[in-house]
């Protein structure tokens, strides 16, 4: 009865109940550990937070178009990669520049291969980033690159503008812009109306191409942002890097209430939801519970936390 | 317009029309074998550029390297007939021989004697580590099912999760050091060959055979078509899709746990890190074959050609020289451009997730 009960409300109001979930979260964190709600601490949950929630926003809006992209870890290595090509030239501008570029390269090629090869997303995107995977390692023969003389470029990974990290000034303008895009743009009902019913917008003059390479621009160009705060933090452009962090962007993004079949999804669902990853792991770490038990606590909350949405599989 | 302009343009709308039904034969030829061509194609660039590439080592080598990712890709394809997907087969292969060393270890401290001995290896019964290893594997698959039909869990996520929990219990229960499977009866599954012919790939072949007789001529494969084709329907007809589909994941499950053991008698060892991506590759074998990913399409004829072309490029690419990033991004390209070479062939309406 309770469950039933539970599950109806879960399923009626996804973002309240997030919230709800957000603050439970915290109150529990507070009680188990004291440093929880200190300045450092909420800094690091952010900070770890950031580079999620960039490539979760952009993983939001390609599953709205009734998308998928499996390709952002490997784009954001990839792209990286690509930056540090011009690393020799000891300015930052063009390294960002070009790692943008390449990400949204990738996120163009994505959606061409989908909307006019029609090839289904999931093959597309798990092509690109077999890829981008070997790719970024060919071009940079499997070795890291250092960026530390590059004082822009560690800036945006580690510097920070009155008190506040710029890695999460970087995140905050992608979820700006996230809300822009889909709620106040014209793009925002295109998509959520191909990703829900594809026939019926293109029959009232909606361009699914159009819709479709902007969801997967966005995705690239979003992977190669996250891509370039990783390699600022870390202090380095490592062509392994991202490895399995689609799966982790789509749990962020479908528990936030995106679905996989599409037309569907919010910034502030996606965000929450990146929030509560965050202060999951911050709490895991806190109470000194080991990384491989982690992943499986982390497990089990996706499915039971599914399981309250409710999600119906559709079948045809 | 004259008569003259008249007649021209007819007499080039006939031409175009002829060569669009010559193109149509071809292409409809071409696609209906685009795998055997490819495949017979890829035999011949092989024997030309390289002269290892007939020779029995190679082709032993060349089939112990389809076995088990071809074994994890007809499990999948089982799924994906149901119109589900299974993305934790890769850490299922690993978990199921890992729990079953573990079993056997805690089993044997209980009677207070130890099969690890000398830096983790395993010296317990290889027979019961391969029973504890199968029914691990249709347990996980079984779970998957239940989470999927019971629980109303999208596939993607259900199996997503199962992924990583048991990508993290491997670390958990090996304590992140690998257990070392060197036990006679072990070790021969991983080294026999009957005729040249790898164990492995005998394995594979054996249970795609029964698979495909199950799937064509039993109740098994026409419930698991009906339900692929319409779910709805296949319901109104009075088919138990719950049980179906928790059956084709643990089917999947089982077949995991076969090629985990299968793969772990080649290497001797188990260690968690292993078989990482390999699910991709499962599924990616399985699309290329044809099995279609919004169900009620493919066979486990389908997954062998589909096995088989990939692997025959890898291994010409291996030949020339190429590493495994060259492979990778082969691979890429090949799963790109076949799914969009059939997509123009047959243009039928976008398969959608």
């Amino acid at each position: 009865m309770i469950i039933a009960n539970v599950k109806r409300f879960f399923s009626a109001n996804p973002i309240v109940s997030l919230l709800g979930i957000l603050v439970l979260i915290l109150f529990i964190a507070s009680m188990i550990s004291p440093v929880f709600f200190g300045t450092e601490n909420f800094q690091n949950i952010i900070r770890n937070m950031a580079v999620v929630g960039i490539v979760a926003m952009g993983m939001t809006t390609v599953l709205i178009a009734g998308e998928i992209d499996l390709s952002v870890g490997s784009t954001m290595a990839f792209s990286a990669v690509v930056g540090a090509t011009l690393m020799e030239v000891d300015a930052t501008l063009p390294v960002i520049l070009a790692t943008l570029a390449a990400g949204v390269f990738v996120g163009l090629i994505n959606g061409l291969g989908v909307s006019v090869l029609r090839v289904p997303s999931l093959i597309m995107t798990l092509g690109m980033l077999a890829i981008g995977r070997s790719l970024g390692n060919l071009i940079s023969g499997g070795q890291s690159s250092y960026p530390s003389n590059l004082e822009g470029f560690m800036f945006l990974g580690r510097g920070s503008i009155m008190g506040i990290p710029v890695a999460i000034l970087v995140f905050v303008a992608v979820v700006v812009f996230s809300y822009y895009m889909l709620a106040l743009s014209k793009l925002g009902p295109a998509l959520y109306a191909v990703g829900a019913n594809k026939k019926a917008a293109t029959l009232s003059g909606i361009s699914s191409i159009k819709v479709k390479l902007s969801a997967f621009v966005f995705s690239g160009f979003c992977a190669a942002l996250a891509g370039i705060v990783q390699s600022a933090r870390l202090g380095q452009i490592n062509p392994s890097m991202g490895q399995g962090f689609e799966l982790t962007a789509i749990a962020v993004a479908v528990l936030g209430g995106a679905s996989l079949f599409g037309g569907k999804g919010t910034v502030l669902g996606t965000l929450t939801a990146a929030m509560i990853f965050g202060v999951l792991y911050n709490i895991f770490n806190l109470v000194g519970i080991s990384g491989h038990i982690q992943l499986v606590f982390v497990a089990l909350i996706i499915v039971l936390m599914a399981y309250l949405y409710g999600l119906q599989e559709r079948t045809s | 317009m004259s008569a003259n302009d008249k007649v021209y343009s007819q007499a080039k709308i006939g031409s175009i029309a002829g060569d669009i039904n010559y193109l149509a034969l071809l292409s409809k030829y071409v696609g209906r074998h685009t795998l055997l061509l490819t495949f017979v194609v890829l035999v011949i660039i092989g024997t030309v550029t390289s002269e290892y590439f007939l020779t029995s080592a190679n082709i032993s080598n060349l089939l112990r390297n389809i076995a088990v990712p071809a074994i994890l890709a007809l499990g999948v394809s089982f799924v994906l007939l149901v119109s589900r997907i299974d993305l934790s087969v890769a850490s299922q292969m690993i978990f199921s021989p890992i729990v079953g060393v573990t079993a056997i270890t805690v089993l044997a401290e209980l009677m207070d004697s130890s099969v690890l001995v000398r830096g983790n290896s395993f010296i317990g019964s290889s027979f019961a580590l391969i029973l504890i290893a199968l029914f691990t594997g249709g347990i996980v698959g079984c779970l998957n099912g239940i989470g999927v039909m019971y629980g109303r869990i999208t596939s993607f996520i259900m199996t997503l999760a199962m992924m990583q929990g048991l990508r993290g219990m491997n670390y958990y229960l090996t304590g992140g050091h690998a257990y070392y499977l060197q036990k006679s009866t072990y070790t021969w599954m991983g080294t026999t060959e009957l005729l040249g012919i790898p164990l492995s790939f005998i394995v594979y072949i054996v249970l795609s055979v029964v698979a495909g007789i199950a799937l064509r001529y039993t109740l098994v494969g026409r419930r698991l078509y009906a339900i692929g084709g319409d779910e709805r329907s296949a319901a109104l007809a009075g088919i138990n899709v719950r049980y179906w589909v928790i059956m084709a994941f643990t089917i999947c499950g089982v077949l995991a746990a076969i090629a985990g053991i299968l793969f772990t008698s080649r290497l001797q060892s188990v260690d968690a890190p292993l078989g990482l991506g390999y699910e991709l590759n499962a599924i990616a074998f399985a699309v290329i074959g044809g099995v279609s990913l919004a169900g009620g399409k493919g066979s486990p004829y389908r997954v062998f050609l589909g096995a088989l072309v990939i692997t025959t490029l890898l291994n010409i690419l291996t030949l020339w020289g190429f590493g495994s990033w060259y492979q990778n991004l082969a691979m890429g390209v090949v799963i790109i451009s076949m799914i969009a070479l059939d997509q123009l062939i047959h243009r039928k309406s976008n398969n959608e997730l």
